[in-house]
């Protein structure tokens, strides 16, 4: 009996391992799940910040919590499950990253562990030892979010401009990493993007589920904002002046964007314009999420195949089939991580839906 | 400032991860214990059920409820601690992931695949706790509840496996393959790194992880029973914490023996005669180095023939580094480390040998344990002494110390967890990896802020988690009222029966809609009269609201504006959401009288 599963596992490892695509196969998860990483975080990010400019006495206060909670938790082991499957996929690439990051992830894990460590205390009702860090945390709260926001966007602008290192003969990365470069004008206006995007996409949710007029006039706002800042990404983008993206910059799926992204942010200000009407709605929250995919689909196939592109010399770029970890642990990790992007995937859908009730 | 301090990456990474680890364990072992107690309660509660001891049911509902909570809260901190423990096993042990992200990348992705289906499970089951029907007649229900608790124990206990996996395979490493010639290591079996020491191990921890939670158990419990609040539920809590304590201090005993055996075996063989071979093992390690430098450089058969004869020789070699001078090391690779068999000394490979053996348990650990599992068992005994007497409630003294000492399994598990890393110390995986090797090579500087960074984290995450479970103790304190007498209950029942009635009827009242403004009156009196009722604030704001409400009534048959705009003046003295609500009312109340009033007009007209 064992020895006929054992020849079955044999075969279906040996058949996977054949497989030319499995590097770029688990590439293309990674961004999967990276997509539904800032879907989440989107949300989880612009309810903190609706939270605290809503007053103490507002009825609508608790079901906005009831929001951050439920998405958190999830958000939490979707950003574990996706460190640890770059861990194991791209080691690396993961351990080049550090090497350049090496401040920034310091700061990431800080923020994140005290951004989750606020927003599950207030699960529980507070008494009367808890009243004063409450209020501390409550100024805390948008902070952490800010910080957040800009380090994603810095990390994303820094990559794009293609960082400056390269690999000795031993495989060990000499970074030639400076902060300077990485907050520039175009990491900013990406933050501003990510930051706008979220508040819109939380305010339309807590508009849907509280029918708040005051949510209605943010989203519109924000959305008016939105547009302007994607018509002005054409800027940013052409003072990149790495090689590298010179050479394998698909200009074909830019134009795209170009055209895509004010077109939705448009459709987002009449959706919101005739928002009283339930259907338009749901249909702008569909083009405030479609918004920031498309954006991260766009750095995905800026970067395609390459994780990490070196300005110096183009032959010791970082990329999918350069730096992907042992084929037999790639066969064996993939079904199960099919499996659990596809578990995850439904539950934020449930969740979603949970909040639209 | 941190150029002053001077610490060494090594020890500074090594105490970094290890302060985090012992933070996440505690949690971990909270879940696990939290979990099966809760199953517990609820099986009680089944079984007892529709039986004689009726009280003792709500009770042990009201426990299963309780421990349900403190599950979720552990689980919350178990979720915030592994963040930073992923993220210092990034930062300052890189290298370990390029070599080894293959095999220790996997066994992770395991836990936090159990670990995401017990938080959809958690959410489950409160959800069903929090149905009102739960603790009806509906059997059904109550089956649901009890096998959605049973599944979070046993993948509370699934949770754990992938980790003492790991920990055994440190120790005992099977099915992994490591090649030196490009620093990479890969998993030859799932299945032998699963199984692997899984009899003693295992069962071990889960056990003392047993004996914590059932002490923690006992504590609250004492702590109720001392404010004598909730005691019903504090005593029947106590009961099952005793025995399921002292049924866990059997499995450790039991587990810990069969361990403390294997490990004095595993001792016998070790002698100075090993010593020697190890010295062997290292000047045999130290040529297949020189064969892997050159075929580094260019690709010879002869290198090649060597390095593959002594290429399990080689991680001992590479210990050699732990004993050289500082001077040598400073600003060096991997190359420039071991110079020749010459250059170095016979006491360096002295030192070498004798720590490749595998660190003997020191006889102060063993007796610490016993002393604190013997203390734990006099404290359980005691209680068991009282509560089948039934004069728990009188024993301050013991019900003090449970509560004070509370703590001590926990220092069991340890004391457990810092013998084992002693006895693995240069070793990362025992005869394949020396720690050294793992680190990230950066400047001691950066590993200092990083390690100031996770210590505040930590340290915050504490303080939070003691919070946290204080406030759920105290919380629940108001949550459940006390149940004394059945024939209390039952008047309570027809007392909350009659008032819910009325409710329906005001509400009834409330729902249909006036027609003429004199009704609009009575139906904003109805409001206030509501409003009382349910917010039960003093007689002076409900005062208040009757006069405003009975104000803004006459208003409103005015205008519309001016009405909305007072209403919402109350709201602010005055439950909001209730108001919230009773405002749309009126608003669309407002709107019907309106239309009402244009089609008279109109009809008038037309006449």
């Amino acid at each position: 009996m064992q020895a006929t599963i054992n020849t079955f596992l044999n075969t279906i490892i040996n058949t996977l391992t054949n497989l030319p695509f499995l590097p770029s196969c688990s590439a293309l998860l990674l961004l999967i799940g990276f997509i539904m990483l800032t879907f989440g975080l989107t949300l989880e990010i612009g309810t903190t910040l609706l939270h605290s400019w809503i007053e103490d006495n507002n009825p609508h206060r608790k079901t906005i919590f009831g929001i951050i909670n439920k998405i958190a938790s999830l958000n939490q082991i979707l950003l574990l499950l996706l460190i640890i499957m770059f861990m194991t996929m791209f080691p690396q690439s993961c351990s080049a990253l550090v090497y350049l990051f090496y401040p920034f992830m310091t700061l990431l894990a800080f923020t994140f562990t005290i951004r989750t460590l606020i927003i599950k205390s207030k699960n529980i009702k507070l008494g009367k030892f808890n009243e004063m860090t409450h209020k501390i945390m409550q100024w805390t709260l948008t902070d952490t979010a800010l910080v957040l926001v800009f380090v994603m966007s810095a990390t994303f602008a820094g990559l794009l401009n293609g960082l400056p290192f390269y690999l000795d003969n031993h495989n060990k990365i000499i970074s030639l990493f400076d902060i300077e470069s990485c907050f520039n004008i175009q990491t900013f206006h990406i933050a501003t993007i990510f930051l706008v995007t979220a508040i819109t996409q939380s305010s339309i949710v807590c508009y849907i589920k509280t029918g708040l007029v005051k949510m209605k006039t943010i989203a519109s706002v924000s959305s008016i904002i939105l547009l302007t800042l994607i018509s002005l990404t054409i800027i940013p983008l052409h003072m990149i002046k790495s090689p590298f993206l010179c050479t394998y910059f698909p200009t074909q799926f830019i134009i795209i964007c170009y055209i895509l992204l004010p077109i939705q942010a448009m459709a987002l200000n009449i959706c919101l314009f005739f928002a009283n009407n339930k259907k338009m709605t749901y249909l702008a929250l569909l083009f405030s999420c479609s918004i920031i995919k498309i954006f991260i689909l766009l750095f995905a196939m800026i970067l395609f195949p390459h994780f990490i592109p070196s300005s110096i010399d183009q032959s010791q770029h970082l990329g999918i089939f350069n730096s992907f970890s042992d084929i037999n642990t790639l066969a064996t990790i993939i079904p199960w991580l099919v499996a659990f992007l596809a578990l995850a995937y439904t539950c934020i859908l449930i969740m979603h839906k949970k909040i639209l009730k | 400032m941190f150029e002053l301090l001077h610490f060494d990456c090594m020890s500074l990474s090594q105490l970094q991860f290890r302060l985090l680890s012992c933070l996440h364990i505690a949690f971990i072992s909270f879940n696990i214990g939290f979990g099966a107690f809760a199953t517990l309660m609820q099986t009680i509660n089944l079984l007892i059920g529709s039986k004689v001891k009726k009280n003792n049911h709500e009770f042990c509902a009201q426990g299963a409820k309780f421990w349900l909570k403190m599950l979720t809260i552990s689980h919350q901190f178990a979720l915030i601690t592994l963040i930073p423990i992923i993220f210092s096993l990034v930062i300052n042990w890189n290298q370990l992931i390029v070599s080894t992200g293959s095999i220790f990348g996997p066994l992770i992705l395991c836990m936090l695949f159990a670990m995401f289906i017990l938080e959809i499970f958690i959410i489950l089951a409160k959800y069903l706790a929090k149905s009102t029907n739960l603790y009806s007649n509906f059997l059904s229900r109550k089956i649901m509840f009890l096998s959605v608790l049973l599944i979070i124990a046993v993948l509370t206990i699934l949770y754990t496996l992938p980790l003492v996996a790991m920990h055994a395979m440190m120790h005992h490493p099977v099915g992994i393959e490591f090649d030196f010639l490009n620093n990479y290591g890969t998993i030859v079996s799932f299945t032998k790194i699963l199984s692997n020491n899984i009899s003693n191990m295992f069962w071990h921890n889960v056990f003392i992880s047993y004996l914590t939670t059932s002490m923690i158990a006992s504590a609250i419990s004492a702590y109720y029973i001392l404010k004598q609040k909730q005691i019903g539920m504090a005593i029947n809590s106590m009961k099952i914490a005793i025995f399921f304590g002292l049924f866990s201090l059997c499995g450790t005993y039991w587990t810990g023996i069969n361990l403390y055996t294997q490990q004095e075996q595993e001792k016998n063989t070790t002698t100075h005669e090993q010593i020697n071979k190890n010295k062997t093992r290292i000047k045999n390690g130290m040529l297949g180095i020189k064969a892997m430098r050159n075929l580094r450089k260019e690709y010879t058969q002869e290198d090649k023939n060597l390095f593959l004869m002594h290429k399990e020789d080689i991680p001992y070699a590479l210990l050699l580094r732990n004993f050289q001078p500082a001077e040598r090391l400073i600003g060096t690779t991997f190359e420039t480390v071991f110079p020749t068999l010459e250059e170095i000394s016979q006491k360096e490979i002295n030192n070498a040998a004798r720590s490749a053996l595998k660190h003997k348990i020191h006889i102060t650990q063993f007796v610490i344990s016993s002393i604190i599992s013997a203390f734990t068992l006099l404290i359980f005994l005691l209680l068991l002494y009282k509560t089948l007497r039934k004069k728990i409630v009188d024993a301050k003294l013991i019900l003090k110390t449970t509560i004070t000492f509370f703590w001590a399994p926990i220092a069991l598990i340890y004391i457990n967890m810092m013998a084992k890393e002693i006895q693995r110390f240069p070793w990362l995986i025992y005869n394949i990896i020396p720690e050294y090797m793992m680190i990230t090579k950066l400047n001691s500087q950066f590993i200092t802020l990083s390690f100031f960074c996770f210590f505040a984290i930590s340290l915050i995450t504490i303080l939070f988690a003691i919070t946290q479970f204080i406030e759920c103790i105290n919380y629940n304190l108001f949550l459940y009222p006390t149940i004394e007498t059945r024939a209390d209950k039952t008047k309570q029942k027809e007392k909350n029966y009659a008032q819910s009635s009325n409710k329906n009827t005001q509400t009834s009242k409330m729902q249909s809609t006036p027609t003429t403004p004199s009704a609009l009156e009575s139906f904003a009196k109805n409001i206030a009269s509501y409003l009382r009722n349910e917010s039960g604030k003093e007689e002076k704001i409900a005062k208040t609201t009757d006069k405003t409400v009975a104000i803004n009534s006459k208003k409103t048959i005015d205008s519309k504006n001016q009405s909305a705009k007072k209403t919402s003046a109350i709201g602010k003295k005055v439950d909001t959401s209730k108001l919230y609500k009773a405002q749309l009312k009126t608003r669309d109340i407002l709107k019907k009288l309106k239309k009402k009033n244009t089609d008279t007009k109109q009809t008038r007209r037309k006449k």
